[in-house]
């Protein structure tokens, strides 16, 4: 009994924390820059994308996959400072509804954009060769890649608090987020900031698109399938805190996993069971602050 | 104005003339002005578009075969394609188009069996033949099925008879059973229909558990974790595309892979199949298709691939389907002499389709191709540089329902 739900746990972990990935940058948009991307998936997919055009053109290689992680996240950082340039800016006084009509056309248009230069097949990436085996842990068998991925979830939580609460751009953002007007009475440029937080956030998008890869399949649509599960995430743990992203991934990815557990047939819906309580018991979230 | 002489000399002249044109339009010259029109319906935006790439390039083949050996009753056949958005109402609003104002003569396509529906709904209205060679649901041909609807190609229920016939001819009569398959109606009715098929050949099978993630899930985790807990031999899952593609990657990177036997019912298709190789492929897994061309060397089989890659730069899949009916359709035009929908479609009941895979009977009481299901081992196959399902295991006309069976589920 304990092999199992230890073994549910550890999967449990690893989807929430490549959901984590994706949300932390969802997250951080909406606080700082209080704009609802729904187009954030988007980037996910663009970063699966170019992790397979990096591995595939610079030889075939599985450990080709270390290159693109470095590589992909970059590319979509750059195409979301594009993206923020000419689409966002504008739209930062408008109206909540504008900013959703907008991030979803841009949804399409990514779509589209992908389609034009990858065409409508679906790719494939391998995992690289030291990941790609298992590991016997209390009679539970554990695959190195979703040990990997665990561990990049603290990771990249670990280094986002360092670079929010330890630096001085972080002191900066933290400025931005908090008031943006006496931010920018104080002379900070505002509109920096906020190209630096999108970047960044498409840059984290692309890394989970990267991760996910190798152990899926890359094609149209994949942005779907990660949309949903991310607004629950976000909800459950709070916008725009990043341990609240952390501790909404978790608890997502382990009501799903131990959910199979207890309720195979219903287990798709539990998030939503518990996205709908949060919403009903504390509705900014449980880490987030009532607005 | 003009003399008398010179009207009269052009008057000879324009007789003269005439007379050659007439000359030329008896020589065999398809009256490029004058085509029979076919309509090609399927999605064109979206995910599901790759499906419609791979049915297209046979339909393209097969008008230009026949353009070059005299079209269709000397005249030319012309393809026009509409895209219905995997939308029954734009479906049904591109098949008005088509029917009215273009004027074709038949229609092909939907890979979405709801869209189908509706459009096999309107062209029975309309009494215009139309034919499907992507969508799979059985009921197409049985409870939805009528005169003027044609289906040259598996559908889902045969799929999963054979598919149970096959793993116990393949594996053996493995008794302990788990299924892992996509939560929507086309999962559900494969999955009643396999372990149905199944019990019959081994009575004392049971079902050790049952997973229904979503299309497109992409964790599979909790299910393989779920799996290898449980006492499984053999694991049914009808996920596709993408979805089979993650199921087992992530089934190698926990060490399921080899350990339990899989039906992966369609897995075996030429999307999905182009993507193993030696260094990744599911081990224990049957897979089937209904055109595994490459584990087939008849010349006919042979010379299709060959000339599909030549000139459109992609293998089979549904192609082969799409080819052999229009292919079909223009011989059958030309033996009934006529475009009268009724003489084509009494000329097309019980008629032999030739295809790379073999002569296909259309059967007659309900216009279902007698189409087989190949299922096999997944190994390396020789001649290609990827893997896929060999040794295989036909199964054709044995696992379609019965005329008396379709009789019933078509009674008002």
């Amino acid at each position: 009994m304990f092999k199992i739900i230890f073994g549910q746990v550890i999967s449990g972990l690893s989807v929430g924390m490549v959901f984590f990935l994706i949300s932390i940058g969802l997250s951080m948009v909406f606080g700082t820059l209080r704009v609802l991307n729904i187009a954030h998936a988007s980037f996910y997919m663009l970063g699966a994308y170019l992790s397979y055009t990096v591995t595939h053109y610079l030889g075939a290689s599985s450990d080709m996959f270390w290159v693109a992680l470095v590589l992909a996240p970059v590319g979509v950082a750059i195409f979301g400072g594009i993206v923020e340039l000419l689409l966002f800016r504008p739209i930062y006084k408008a109206d909540l509804l504008y900013q959703l009509v907008l991030t979803f056309g841009l949804i399409l248009v990514i779509s589209d954009i992908i389609k034009l230069l990858w065409g409508v097949q679906f790719y494939s990436i391998k995992i690289p060769s030291i990941l790609d085996g298992q590991v016997k842990l209390m009679g539970v068998t554990l695959s190195f890649y979703h040990l990997f991925m665990i561990g990049m979830g603290p990771l990249v939580l670990g280094l986002s608090w360092m670079i929010l609460h330890r630096t001085k751009l972080g002191r900066v953002i933290r400025a931005v987020t908090y008031n943006r007007d006496m931010a920018s009475a104080l002379g900070v440029n505002v509109s920096l900031v906020y190209t630096f937080v999108f970047m960044l956030a498409s840059w984290l998008a692309g890394l989970g698109g990267t991760l996910m890869a190798p152990m899926s399949a890359i094609f149209l649509g994949m942005d779907v399938t990660v949309t949903i599960e991310c607004f629950i995430i976000i909800v459950i743990g709070g916008f725009g805190s990043l341990g609240g992203a952390f501790l909404g991934a978790v608890v997502f990815g382990l009501a799903n996993s131990l959910g199979l557990l207890v309720l195979p047939k219903l287990a798709i819906a539990f998030g939503f069971i518990i996205m709908a309580l949060i919403l009903i018991v504390r509705p900014w979230g449980i880490m987030g602050k009532p607005e | 104005m003009m003399g008398h002489v010179a009207k009269k000399g052009w008057i000879i002249v324009l007789g003269l003339v005439l007379l050659a044109s007439t000359g030329q339009a008896q020589a065999k010259e398809l009256d490029a002005k004058n085509p029979i029109i076919m309509g090609y319906m399927n999605a064109f935006t979206g995910p599901a578009t790759l499906l419609t790439t791979l049915e297209v390039p046979g339909i393209q083949l097969a008008v230009e075969e026949i353009n070059s050996t005299g079209g269709i009753l000397g005249r030319p056949l012309k393809l026009i394609t509409r895209d219905d958005k995997l939308n029954p109402e734009t479906g049904v609003r591109e098949a008005k188009d088509l029917v009215v104002n273009e004027k074709v003569s038949w229609i092909h396509g939907c890979t979405s069996s709801g869209v189908a529906r509706a459009v096999s709904a309107y062209m029975k209205g309309e009494k215009k033949i139309f034919a499907t060679s992507v969508a799979k649901s059985e009921k197409l041909t049985a409870d939805w099925g009528h005169r003027y609807f044609f289906r040259p190609t598996t559908n889902a229920e045969q799929e999963a008879v054979a598919t149970a016939r096959a793993a116990v001819k393949i594996f053996g009569p493995l008794k302990k059973l788990y299924n892992c398959s996509p939560d929507y109606e086309g999962g559900h009715a494969s999955w009643r229909t396999f372990l149905a098929a199944y019990k019959k050949l081994v009575p004392d099978a049971v079902v050790v558990g049952e997973a229904w993630p979503k299309l497109g899930n992409q964790d599979f985790t909790a299910n393989i974790t779920a799996i290898m807990n449980s006492e499984a031999q053999l694991v049914f899952t009808c996920f596709y595309q993408t979805d089979i593609l993650t199921l087992i990657k992530q089934s190698r990177s926990l060490g399921m892979d080899g350990k339990v036997a899989i039906a992966a019912i369609w897995g075996g298709f030429y999307d999905v199949v182009q993507k193993y190789n030696k260094d990744f492929y599911p081990q224990k897994t049957i897979a089937a298709s209904h055109y595994p061309f490459w584990a087939m060397d008849t010349p006919a089989s042979k010379a299709f691939v060959e000339k599909l890659k030549s000139k459109y730069n992609v293998l089979p899949s549904f192609s082969v389907n799409s080819y052999a009916f229009t292919k079909l359709m223009a011989k059958t035009i030309n033996k009934v002499g006529s475009l009268d929908t009724e003489k084509v479609v009494d000329a097309l009941e019980g008629a032999m389709m030739e295809t790379p895979v073999g002569p296909i009977e259309i059967r007659a009481c309900d216009h279902q191709s007698m189409w087989p299901f190949m299922v096999g081992l997944v190994g390396p196959v020789p001649g290609w540089d990827f893997y896929g399902p060999r040794d295989l295991v036909s199964v054709g006309k044995e696992a379609y329902p019965s005329c008396e069976d379709i009789a019933k589920l078509r009674k008002p």
